[in-house]
């Protein structure tokens, strides 16, 4: 059945999407054993605070208003958005985080939460 | 041959792909995934594409995701979907021209770009590349949905009474 919609230009084209991804999953693994030590969050575009990931703690996001919008959870050297108080919640459902450069961002109330610094750079975050 | 009455037929497209996003953003289908969602819209934009009428699919695309932002979303969903519809579109319809492809290809792509798209909006947004650790999952998925929303376009192709049936 399928040989009627598929030729061989088809599995050809989609065999090429299907390696791209593969190249970028084994780029994303390659990227994931490279841990980094400290949370920045960002809202609407203005450092809320940056938090060490070497301590667990539960931080509450605040926007300019003082509402509460969002609860974020730091253990075992990671972090997750606990709560938020978006729709989708599409940023708790990203789970944890620990690789450098790993983000996670809530849309609708413009929180990012951004993975920064090397393991190696311990000191630094010790010194903040 | 009566002349289409345009106005008519892009009104019922547009009606029939709000009605789609509204469905869509009723059903969780997300299985924990943040982001990837079955494209039931692009179903329209696949018949109109293959309907030989360009024009038509990209003005419905375009008016429907700034009309679905504005009614289901807010206006950072309408970029990212825009990324996301216009680089779906563009692929589906250079691999549409080359005539070389399946229709069930060509909605395959057109999935993997639109995820591919609103990945490279949000991270140009965002600064970083931090986002493409979700790229994998969500370029699985949009191929999948891709295939099953191709399938359902070619059935309906078939069955509906349109006048070009190049689309084999």
């Amino acid at each position: 059945m399928l040989r009627h919609y598929f030729h061989k230009k088809d599995i050809l084209l989609i065999l090429t999407l299907i390696i791209f991804t593969l190249i970028i999953f084994g780029i994303n693994i390659r990227r994931s054993f490279h841990k980094g030590n400290l949370a920045k969050v960002t809202v609407n575009g203005k450092i809320f605070g940056e938090y060490s990931l070497e301590k667990d703690e539960t931080i509450t996001i605040y926007d300019s208003k003082k509402h509460r919008i969002g609860l974020l959870e730091i253990k075992d050297h990671k972090i997750r958005m606990k709560d938020a108080d978006c729709p989708d919640h599409l940023c708790v459902k990203m789970g944890w985080i620990s690789s450098k450069d790993a983000t996670i961002i809530c849309l609708p109330n413009e929180i990012m939460v951004e993975i920064i610094g090397d393991s190696d750079s311990k000191y630094d975050s010790i010194v903040n | 041959m009566k002349p289409r009455n345009k106005t008519i037929e892009y009104g019922v497209y547009l009606g029939l792909a709000l009605i789609l996003s509204y469905a869509e953003s009723l059903i969780p289908f997300s299985f924990g995934l943040p982001g990837l969602k079955l494209g039931l819209t692009n179903l329209i934009v696949v018949i109109m594409l293959y309907n030989n009428d360009t024009y038509g699919a990209i003005s419905v695309s375009l008016i429907r995701i700034i009309l679905s932002g504005i009614l289901f979303g807010n206006p950072f969903s309408i970029l990212y979907s825009l990324g996301g519809g216009l680089l779906s579109f563009l692929v589906m319809l250079l691999l549409k021209k080359t005539k070389q492809f399946q229709l069930i290809t060509v909605s395959i792509a057109g999935g993997f770009f639109h995820n591919l798209g609103q990945i490279l909006i949000a991270s140009i947004v965002v600064g970083n590349t931090g986002l493409f650790f979700y790229f994998p999952i969500l370029g699985f998925g949009g191929m999948v949905t891709g295939f099953f929303i191709g399938y359902i376009a070619l059935e309906l192709l078939h069955r509906l009474p349109f006048r070009t049936g190049d689309y084999l």
